[in-house]
């Protein structure tokens, strides 16, 4: 009877274990096959600058939460625009994100990701570690992942390279824009470089 | 006139420490900061970036030398602020490093020490001191030619000169070791290569940052910031703001 209840109690525990580190193994296995069909699309030699251009952008929309980083860009600012104005911005910075990230990963050839670890923060907050190594020089660069559940659905919200959040970057760039040019001198910067790329 | 810089230097510390109590740094003099970084801009195009894109061609193996070269020098400045941050076992390991690469690395064009298990630290200087030791950024300034800093690395980056052994010893010092000319000439050679080595490793980088970024000025004041609080807290961030996102 008591050898029993052990073993109840054992599997109860390797069970729970279980699902509390899935969020975080679920959460590296987003980061690593991210990273993996996005190299494949940037080393594929058959695929024209424009088609893979489309595919990393539809790679980086489907595995980024762009409306909560679009709300996390604005910044205090959030609250001093009308829905109106938070609609259009929205649909305006999903193609700006789009266009940017596949514009900066286009380049990148001969990096190899690797996830190192993770680190849960939250309940729907895990921080993936990895080491991203050039071929050419062997330089090794840290990068973490902030990758949140949203509504069951594993997203990344932003990423650090060697201590610079990206999305952080991206926020105090608007927010100058938004202090010095207003609301409609970001929706035209915005289109500007949309038009651009 | 001394005492002029020592009552400038003890103002400029007393307002970066008075800033640490609040943790975002101001750009006080933003309109003549944008003036000087479209300068450096114009400067690193006209001169900065052709001389890195001709570097960047040089055999792999000479960069490597050249860079491994000017890294030892720079454990000069590095070793003390070490163990000014009580970083004791970090400055005897690169105190190792420095005589090891600089005798059988043949003045540091070779890194045998990484062979034997010394491996680098982080870099450290001066304003990563101030930083350690409580004092606050005060004001963000971009510097004429020297590029993005604050007021607490402003006096740091004076520190990182005038304090440095290799600069007291080539042009601070002219009876000393390689005499007058041979002197200056070293130091600021040494300089150049460190400094065009590093832009020509970060040739793409900066490339890309100029072409994603819609208000370049912005972007880079805010990866400066951000690079350096992450060295002054040894490679970690301390505020996490999506921890509170909703």
């Amino acid at each position: 009877m008591f050898k029993t209840n052990l073993f109840i109690k054992i599997i109860v525990l390797c069970l729970l274990t279980s699902k509390l580190y899935a969020f975080e193994k679920d959460a590296e296995q987003l980061i690593q096959s991210t990273t993996n069909d996005a190299k494949q699309i940037i080393l594929n030699k058959d695929i024209k600058v424009e088609k893979k251009k489309e595919k990393l952008e539809k790679i980086a929309l489907n595995a980024v939460d762009v409306d909560g980083l679009s709300r996390f860009t604005l910044g205090a600012y959030r609250k001093d625009l009308n829905e109106e104005q938070i609609k259009k911005y929205t649909k305006l910075f999903k193609i700006f994100f789009a266009k940017n990230i596949s514009s900066r990963l286009q380049n990148y050839s001969d990096q190899n990701i690797k996830v190192t670890g993770s680190k849960k923060i939250s309940n729907n907050y895990v921080i993936v570690n990895s080491k991203m190594t050039s071929k050419i020089d062997s330089q090794i660069i840290k990068i973490d992942w902030r990758v949140f559940k949203i509504q069951e659905k594993l997203v990344i919200r932003d990423l650090v390279v060697e201590g610079l959040s990206l999305a952080k970057t991206q926020r105090e760039e608007f927010s100058s824009i938004l202090s010095s040019k207003g609301f409609d001198g970001l929706i035209t910067s915005l289109n500007n470089f949309i038009s651009k790329n | 006139m001394k005492n002029f810089f020592k009552i400038v230097l003890v103002n400029c510390l007393f307002i970066a420490y008075a800033a640490s109590a609040s943790s975002k740094t101001k750009d006080c003099f933003e309109t003549v900061n944008r003036a000087v970084f479209s300068f450096n801009m114009g400067l690193d195009k006209v001169i900065f970036r052709p001389v890195a894109t001709g570097y960047s061609y040089l055999p792999a193996p000479i960069k490597e030398g050249i860079k491994n070269a000017t890294n030892n020098v720079s454990y000069l400045i590095q070793i003390p602020n070490q163990f000014l941050q009580g970083k004791f076992d970090a400055g005897v390991k690169d105190t190792g490093r420095f005589i090891i690469n600089t005798t059988v690395g043949l003045f540091g064009i070779f890194d045998p020490a990484s062979k034997i298990g010394l491996s680098k630290n982080e870099n450290e200087d001066y304003g990563q001191t101030l930083g350690s030791w409580g004092i606050g950024h005060g004001c963000y300034v971009v510097l004429p030619v020297l590029g993005p800093a604050t007021i607490r690395d402003s006096i740091g980056k004076v520190g990182n000169v005038f304090l440095d052994p290799f600069y007291m010893s080539t042009v601070g010092s002219k009876e000393m070791l390689l005499g007058n000319n041979l002197g200056d000439q070293t130091y600021w050679g040494e300089t150049v290569l460190d400094k065009t080595n590093w832009r020509a490793e970060n040739l793409q980088t900066l490339n890309d940052l100029e072409r994603n970024s819609v208000d370049l000025y912005s972007s880079v004041r805010s990866l400066y910031l951000q690079r350096r609080d992450y060295l002054t807290n040894n490679g970690s961030n301390s505020d996490d703001e999506w921890k509170d996102f909703k």
